[in-house]
């Protein structure tokens, strides 16, 4: 089986085909602190995509409660179950060496074993991935555990509040939320794993897509796909999943003026916690270094969003800002070893993430580059024993082309209106 | 001593190895060995196509198949799930008829749910000589007839979600047919949209006709060229499934079958959907022979063939008096008893 360069392990991992990269990856990072479950994205998704007969269970994208909630049911703790009993059956400590970190490497080296590496374990190989088939009633409660968190140490007569208040870095009690779609992954499990050759990813933009006329429905990629994203359709007898609206990626939606333009789910985000991209490859499959991608900035650079479960081996291309109060051995366990500099770096932002951050929902199109104009120091305040400081910076967005499509400082501007006006209280 | 006259096993084995020339000669098979050829046998009357259970399938020869796992590719099964299946074929002027029947415990006709998948079978034809059991290759292909029990139960009316959750709504469907946008009727429903068979509101076969030339090509054969029928019963834990076929369609595609000419090249696997079975996770048999009983054969069809073997059997007869007529040294045999080498 071929090797490939997973840059979010830090190594080299097997996979049934050779390294073959896209000249653009469609990414996205989302804001877990500032979600608010509304499910907006989850309905302008299924509004676009999902609203027909045979799809009433199909949720491309779901916002589900963690540490219970998932969709489908508990999809998350029932892999890595699965992949601590290949560890255990394997005698491997699974764990996460620090001393390989580097510009490829940055949450440092994987030492266990991906789906893909302990499915070739298995001797003889039967399968391309370790997965699972959830059945028919684990898809039916999209946001099952909904607002539950593990219960803290309530005072009596508290209402469930903690006793002493809730502190950080850690809630006793507590819960967040978990947006989710298919991660269009760098070595995809879905595609890994059809016996059709019916999966397939994209050269222009990394969007995997299951090709509606070859598809048999064997459901060998809803086993494989460790996101549980790859959805089996009954009315017609074949898998579909999110095709990360690529009508809108390619600039062919009529409101795009044939620039790309983000999907359904990230543009209708009222929290302002998305942020979609498209990052540009090199042909070795290495992230270009373009520090002006407000996505390569904030993964790469900042290194303030995560891959949601890396050790998984696909090298998902969704990045998440861990959530600031939830346990870290728990973060640690869904997003690797960068946790702790992630929160770390989402506490006190540097002048240029914080400007970064204003693009969040900032505009329908994708925003290619971004130039920051510098601005007054507006407040000052110590984090972490540290002083922190804050400047009223402009942030500028520019499209595929050029174009400046959005204008934002950091602090909101604010017009007070005069007294006497009719409308004054 | 010297050798005068032949012994009686010579005789004997001169006589058998004439028989079997004729009989090869008149296409009568020589050798038989259970479970490696399926004799396709002459039906008298009609071809029991429909009827899987029929009395004619009673007086064809049954060829029991041992099936293995498949061990090759991911996604692989590694102990058969089927341990064999039984085969019988009948053929008439037009067409061939093949009887599949094996033992399986549960009736798997339905693929709603995420996690059901149905029973099914397929019979494999080599295309040609050069190809592979595993699904064939591009030197030669393979054609195949899939049928599966949920196609043959959607014969009668496809079913759909409110068939096993009752409860669900039945307005999702959106765009409402009658409109007359393109993607009216079948645009939210990509697979039907993008001519998938599987997809296809109503089936004409419960028996796909495909072509496959390597892992992951298989490809089903247009609307127009499926051609295969099927037909099925299950009955006391046992599944009776009969495919058939015109036997030599013009489609390239369509492996021609002649009776009178080679043996078809066959394979047969099989699929349990209760236990996960489906794709490479199949109990597939070995390349098997399909050889035709052959047509009643009238002295005037071979009369060239008479000619030359009286005229073969005359001169070994004139060559055999010749030698018997020579002292010692005789047909070349050394001197004395010419089967034990020996010397006088």
């Amino acid at each position: 089986m071929p090797d490939v360069r997973n840059w979010q392990l830090g190594r080299s991992m097997t996979y049934p085909y050779p390294e073959h990269h896209p000249d653009w990856q469609f990414a996205f990072v989302f804001n877990i602190n500032r979600c608010i479950a509304c499910q907006t994205c989850s309905m302008a998704c299924k509004s676009t995509w999902t609203f027909s007969k045979g799809q009433e269970a199909m949720w491309w994208n779901n916002v589900e409660t963690k540490p219970y909630g998932g969709y489908p049911h508990h999809w998350d703790v029932q892999l890595l179950e699965l992949l601590d009993g290949a560890h255990e059956a394997a005698g491997i400590d699974p764990t996460w060496g620090a001393a390989a970190a580097g510009a490829e490497a940055p949450y440092g080296s994987y030492d266990g074993m991906t789906i893909f590496e302990a499915a070739a374990r298995e001797q003889p190989q039967t399968q391309q991935a370790l997965g699972y088939l959830p059945a028919d009633e684990e898809w039916r409660a999209p946001n099952i555990f909904e607002d539950v968190g593990p219960a803290g140490r309530p005072a009596p007569g508290s209402l469930g509040l903690e006793a002493a208040g809730a502190e950080l870095p850690e809630h006793k009690a507590y819960f967040f939320y978990l947006q989710r779609l298919c991660n269009h992954c760098t070595y995809p499990a879905c595609l890994a794993a059809c016996p059709r050759k019916a999966i397939y990813k994209r050269p222009e933009d990394g969007v995997v897509l299951i090709d509606q006329s070859r598809c048999r429905g064997y459901r060998k990629c809803v086993e494989a796909c460790p996101y549980k994203k790859s959805m089996y359709r009954p009315s017609t007898r074949v898998s579909e999943k999110c095709v990360a609206c690529y009508p809108r990626l390619e600039g062919a939606d009529p409101l795009s003026d044939g620039v790309p333009m983000e999907t359904r789910c990230m543009a209708a985000c009222p929290g302002r916690i998305r942020l979609q991209g498209l990052v540009p490859i090199d042909p070795d499959g290495t992230w270009a270094d373009d520090r002006q991608n407000p996505i390569n900035f904030l993964v790469r650079h900042e290194k303030v969003a995560l891959p949601l479960y890396p050790q998984f081996g696909t090298e998902p291309n969704g990045f998440y800002i861990p959530p600031r109060w939830a346990p870290r051995p728990y973060l640690r366990q869904m997003f690797g070893p960068g946790v702790d500099e992630a929160i770390a770096r989402y506490r006190a932002p540097s002048r240029e993430l914080l400007a970064v951050l204003q693009l969040f929902r900032a505009s329908e199109t994708v925003i290619f580059r971004y130039e920051i104009e510098e601005g007054p120091k507006v407040f000052e305040n110590e984090i972490d024993g540290k002083p922190w400081a804050m400047y009223d910076d402009t942030v500028i967005g520019f499209d595929k082309i050029g174009r400046e499509v959005v204008r934002l400082s950091v602090e909101e501007p604010v017009h007070q209106r005069s007294a006497p006006h009719p409308n004054s209280i | 001593m010297s050798r005068r006259s032949m012994s009686p096993a010579h005789g004997l084995g001169i006589g058998a190895f004439a028989l079997a020339l004729v009989l090869s000669i008149l296409g009568v098979p020589v050798t038989s060995a259970q479970g490696t050829t399926v004799f396709a046998d002459r039906v008298e009357g009609p071809l029991p196509v429909d009827a899987p259970f029929d009395a004619a399938w009673d007086r064809a020869r049954a060829a029991e198949i041992v099936l293995s796992g498949q061990p090759v590719t991911p996604p692989k099964l590694m102990e058969p799930t089927v341990a064999s299946i039984r085969v019988r074929s009948l053929v008439d002027d037009t067409r061939i008829a093949i009887l599949l029947e094996w033992d399986d415990a549960t009736r798997d006709e339905s693929v709603l749910a995420v996690e059901s998948f149905s029973d099914a079978a397929a019979i494999q034809f080599a295309l040609g000589s050069g190809t592979s059991i595993c699904m064939g290759q591009q030197a030669g292909g393979l054609n195949l007839w899939h049928w599966k029990a949920d196609w043959a139960a959607d014969l009668a009316g496809r079913r759909d979600v409110g068939d096993v959750h009752p409860g669900m709504p039945d307005d999702v469907a959106f765009p409402s047919a009658g409109t007359d946008d393109a993607f009216a009727i079948d645009g939210s429903r990509a697979g039907r949209a993008a001519g998938n068979l599987r997809s296809a509101a109503t089936l004409v076969s419960s028996v796909e006709d495909l072509n496959a030339v390597g892992f992951g090509s298989l490809t089903s054969q247009s609307v127009g060229g499926q051609n295969v029928h099927g037909a099925s019963e299950f009955r006391d834990g046992r599944w009776r499934v009969v495919m058939s076929r015109e036997l030599a369609p013009a489609d390239p595609n369509d492996a021609a079958l002649r009776p009178g000419s080679a043996a078809a090249t066959v394979a047969f696997a099989v699929w349990d959907g209760s236990r996960g079975d489906r794709d490479g996770q199949k109990s597939v048999s070995t390349w098997l022979a399909l050889t035709f009983e052959p047509a009643p054969v009238s002295l005037l069809d071979i009369w060239p063939f008479l000619v030359m073997l009286a005229l073969a059997l005359g001169m070994s007869g004139v060559m055999v008096w010749y030698g018997l007529r020579q002292p010692d040294a005789g047909l070349g045999w050394p001197n004395g008893r010419p089967d034990g080498g020996g010397g006088p």
